[in-house]
């Protein structure tokens, strides 16, 4: 669906995007797009919506250059980054307006209308205007603009900016609502903690360059350099007895009821840490791999290239 | 001494009929608070009444043990430090003078607030760049900029609003692992409302959720994310196709499944169990995790209480 | 020997600060010190100052010295020594006064508001009320102290080379200090009233300099239309003007008394009561 070939963004002297290669195939599913601040996320989301034409390279969207390309623009959505809306417009007369532009009319505007507000929630409110609505009310009738021409791509730049913990959750819903009917979602944030609750699949950008693409597990596996840690709970001493025995352990340290492992090939050893339990051989109540979420995986890639 | 008792408060704004705080009955202790709430909650409107800047209509509060509304409640503000959400930054002068020029304010003299500009800084991590205009400044500079200047009179209690915002990954945890040393070294207890769920998750150790003016849960956050009994989070290796899902269901409900993370309520307690499936299925587990409230649904559960019995 | 941790000392001591007025006043100061903008104008001022005070010596040659007798004459036509000439000691350039005010004056509060910093400031231990002390008192201060050597040295000067006779009256610092006194505070209430009308300091400056030649082009149209002289009682040069005239004792004051004391009085109290309406913590939202 997405397939990008050495495609860079320079603004003037500025780096946006260094050279970049990745494909996203077709087919629903969400996946964040990850990196510090100036990391080069908002550039991508610019190539890929065709707000700017690549420096340099190719950028293809359904196999054609999306700059200034109706047949491409047509086909996916774009959420931009911010809140800037005219306060004082009625949210419902706007999105008329943003329908009309995407090429609707008559009935079938009207139709996509009232079925973006019903995807969003919004049916019942899209009479007010802007200014008095809460951010999260905004950030629905943004998503709703982006929905109305029934994009297969949705592209989001940090949709969840300012958002309070429940708007948060509801618009989360809602993503994994349209990925689940087959859109294909790209969320841009700066906060891990909300792409991990959303997917597993990252593209995670670091100083304008794509540093991996992935599931969190597979990139985690991949970071070879780092052992896995896994707490171990049940009697420490037990299961300390056991792990020193294993030849993989790099490491172990003893807490309050449970031992920490440090191990180089997880593959290798968790089979027969597995087995262990599973005879009964060793007291194991809880396994808990430490590092193998997002937040450590961010770390341990941006501070290797760093 | 709590750090904060409340006894059925109300405030009000001037010629509002409906008052912004709707007796509040709360005790916290020293510790990090986090203080979830949708905008517009009453967040705002509780810490003007914990500077004094609002009386109390009704009821009564101490906080650091000084009662609120009362004669010393203006004296209070100097035991307080404050971090606003937005940039309260004095873009013309250097973090060093304008941190200086904070102490002062809280009541130092003008050397001792000097030497304590520097000291804080320090704290934060700002080198150098302190004696540049704050103009220059990154987001995660200007923000330990905002903390330094709540801590230079060190203060017994401090206010963090968002104090995560516009940070990155990196930033984030740096500003979160301050917090966390203002607490263990300065024994300074903190109040931090911040709309990320995560940062409340990482750092504190009590909680305050309001909504429409009153409280709808307080807390430890130990008592609030309660173990879930017999509710077990699993993830495997790799990942799991139709069919070993299905399996799956043999061990128990599956509740929900995420990301490669199966929520799962087992039919008996011993994981011994769920350790001998895997090994009949061919599957390696690589989490096996008793589940706990996530504070998602705490907060969901504190604002949309559900009747008795639904 | 010990190890030192490597955490902040203990609680400093907060009961020996100095009022938070002063703290504020200072910081202004120190800002305006960096600035620089002080430069054209102490030279400008510098320069009218030791117009002023050469004007004195020329006197006091003029009078002494015989060689300069055949001059006295035409000399006396242009120094007149009456209360006019005390009064017009404080007349350092009005305009090129009122344009520092507007230009110092201007930032004072918008900068503030620019900044956010005042919802800060009102979460320490700093009331409405010291917030505008400090703010009407630097703006008062300033053109009070670059009035006053105006005041002074040419007074001492007389004093030094002429005694009791010279050209400056002996008394004439107790009538020219409340005048400028006066002046000033109408200056900074109108300056301060300004910028916290303003979002950012240079639509201060803006603000200050609308109002002061607003209010003055107002006033002398009513004047001119209906001939009416008490409205100059609005025009705030004027007033800065008047005073020390109306405190020396001038015979034709740009504006007499009654006029003068109500203008003074209305201009201080609306500015006064718009900047600390404008500066209420209720205002800014925390």
């Amino acid at each position: 669906m997405i397939s990008l070939d050495r495609a860079s963004l320079r603004y003037g002297p500025i780096l946006g995007l260094s050279p970049t290669t990745f494909e996203l195939p077709d087919g629903g599913g969400i996946t964040g797009l990850l990196g510090p601040n100036g990391a080069g996320k908002s550039s991508l989301l610019q190539l890929l919506s065709g707000l700017l034409p690549p420096s340099g390279g190719e950028v293809r969207i359904f196999g054609e250059a999306p700059f200034r390309n109706p047949a491409v623009l047509a086909r996916l959505g774009l959420v931009p980054e911010g809140d800037r809306l005219p306060t004082g417009l009625r949210a419902d007369r706007w999105l008329r307006m943003m329908g009309e532009l995407a090429g609707l009319s008559g009935e079938a505007l009207r139709a996509a209308t009232a079925q973006a507000l019903e995807t969003v929630g919004m049916a019942d409110r899209a009479h007010l205007t802007f200014a008095r609505m809460s951010k999260g009310m905004r950030q629905r009738i943004r998503l709703a603009q982006a929905l109305m021409h029934g994009p297969e791509l949705l592209i989001l730049d940090e949709p969840f900016n300012g958002l309070d913990p429940e708007a948060r959750l509801n618009l989360m819903a809602l993503l994994r609502d349209l990925a689940g009917q087959g859109t294909r979602i790209l969320v841009s944030s700066h906060i891990l903690g909300e792409i991990a609750q959303l997917t597993d699949r990252i593209l995670l950008l670091f100083r304008g360059r794509l540093l991996a693409e992935g599931s969190v597990t597979e990139i985690r596996q991949l970071l070879d350099r780092h052992p896995v840690e896994l707490r171990l709970t049940g009697e420490a001493q037990a299961l300390a007895r056991w792990a020193v025995e294993q030849p993989e352990l790099a490491a172990l340290r003893m807490e309050e009821g449970s031992i920490v492992i440090s191990v180089r090939s997880p593959r290798d050893i968790l089979p027969r840490l597995q087995k262990a339990a599973a005879q009964g051989g060793i007291p194991l109540r809880a396994l808990d791999p430490l590092d193998l979420n997002l937040d450590a995986v961010f770390q341990y890639l941006t501070k290797d290239h760093a | 001494m709590p750090l904060i008792a409340f006894e059925n408060l109300e405030v009000r704004y001037p010629a509002t009929p409906v008052p912004a705080l709707k007796g509040l009955s709360l005790r916290l202790e020293r510790g990090i608070v986090g203080l979830l709430g949708p905008n517009g909650s009453g967040k705002s409107t509780l810490l003007k009444a914990l500077l004094g800047l609002l009386t109390p209509s009704r009821g009564s509060g101490t906080v650091l043990g000084v009662p609120l509304g009362g004669a010393e409640a203006a004296r209070l503000r100097a035991r307080i430090g404050y971090m606003p959400e937005y940039d309260a930054l004095i873009e013309d002068a250097s973090a060093y003078e304008q941190v200086a020029f904070w102490g002062e304010l809280s009541g130092l003299a003008p050397e001792a607030a000097r030497d304590r500009a520097h000291e804080v800084l320090y704290f934060v991590g700002l080198d150098e760049a302190r004696y540049r205009p704050v103009s220059g400044y990154s987001t995660g500079m200007r923000q330990r900029v905002k903390l330094a200047q709540a801590l230079v009179h060190s203060p017994e209690l401090i206010f963090l609003d968002e104090p995560t915002n516009g940070l990155d990954p990196d930033g984030r945890r740096r500003m979160l692992d301050l917090v966390l040393r203002v607490h263990a070294e300065l024994g300074t207890g903190v109040i931090l409302a911040s709309h990320l769920l995560g940062d409340v998750e990482r750092v504190a150790d009590q909680l305050v959720i309001l909504d429409q003016g009153q409280i709808k849960a307080a807390g430890s956050m130990a008592g609030l994310r309660k173990a879930l009994a017999r509710r077990v989070e699993l993830r495997f290796l790799d990942p799991l196709d139709a069919a070993q899902e299905a399996a799956l269901a043999e061990l128990g409900a599956v509740l929900e499944a995420r990301n490669g993370l199966y929520d799962l309520e087992l039919t008996e307690a011993d994981p011994t169990a769920t350790f001998r499936w895997a090994e009949a299925q061919g599957l390696t587990l690589i989490q096996l995790t008793p589940r706990h409230d996530r504070l998602d649904e705490v907060l969901l559960r504190a604002l949309h209480p559900q009747p008795a019995g639904a | 020997m010990p190890i030192y941790a490597p955490t902040l000392p203990p609680a400093p001591d907060l009961s020996l600060g100095q009022p938070p007025a002063l703290v504020l006043m200072r910081f202004d100061f120190a800002r305006l010190w960096r600035q620089k903008i002080g430069r054209f104008f102490g030279f400008a001022f510098l320069f009218l100052l030791l117009w002023k005070v050469a004007r004195i010596y020329i006197d006091f040659l003029l009078q002494t010295n015989q060689t300069f007798k055949p001059m006295q004459q035409w000399a006396n036509a242009i120094l007149t020594q009456g209360a006019a000439f005390q009064a017009d000691l404080l007349n350092p350039a009005s305009y090129l006064l009122w344009f520092l005010v507007a230009l110092v004056g201007g930032g004072l509060v918008a900068r503030d508001t620019l900044y956010r910093v005042r919802p800060l400031m009102y979460a320490h231990p700093v009331a409405p009320k010291d917030y505008l002390l400090a703010k009407l008192g630097f703006a008062s201060a300033l053109p009070f102290g670059i009035l006053l050597p105006f005041a002074l040295l040419p007074w001492a000067m007389s004093l030094v080379l002429a005694g009791a006779h010279g050209p400056v009256w002996v008394t004439a610092p107790l009538r020219l200090l409340p005048a400028m006194a006066i002046s000033s505070l109408l200056m900074g209430s109108l300056a301060v009233g300004a910028s916290s009308m303003a979002a950012t300091p240079r639509a201060g400056i803006g603000w200050v300099l609308g109002l002061v030649l607003g209010a003055g082009t107002l006033a002398s149209m009513i004047h001119g239309l209906t001939g009416l002289k008490a409205i100059d009682g609005l025009n705030p040069v004027m007033l800065a003007e008047a005073w020390p005239q109306l405190l020396v004792g001038v015979d034709k004051p740009l504006v007499a008394w009654v006029p003068a004391l109500l203008g003074t009085a209305f201009h201080i109290g609306l500015w006064t009561w718009v900047a600390a309406r404008r500066t209420r913590p209720s205002e800014a939202v925390i």
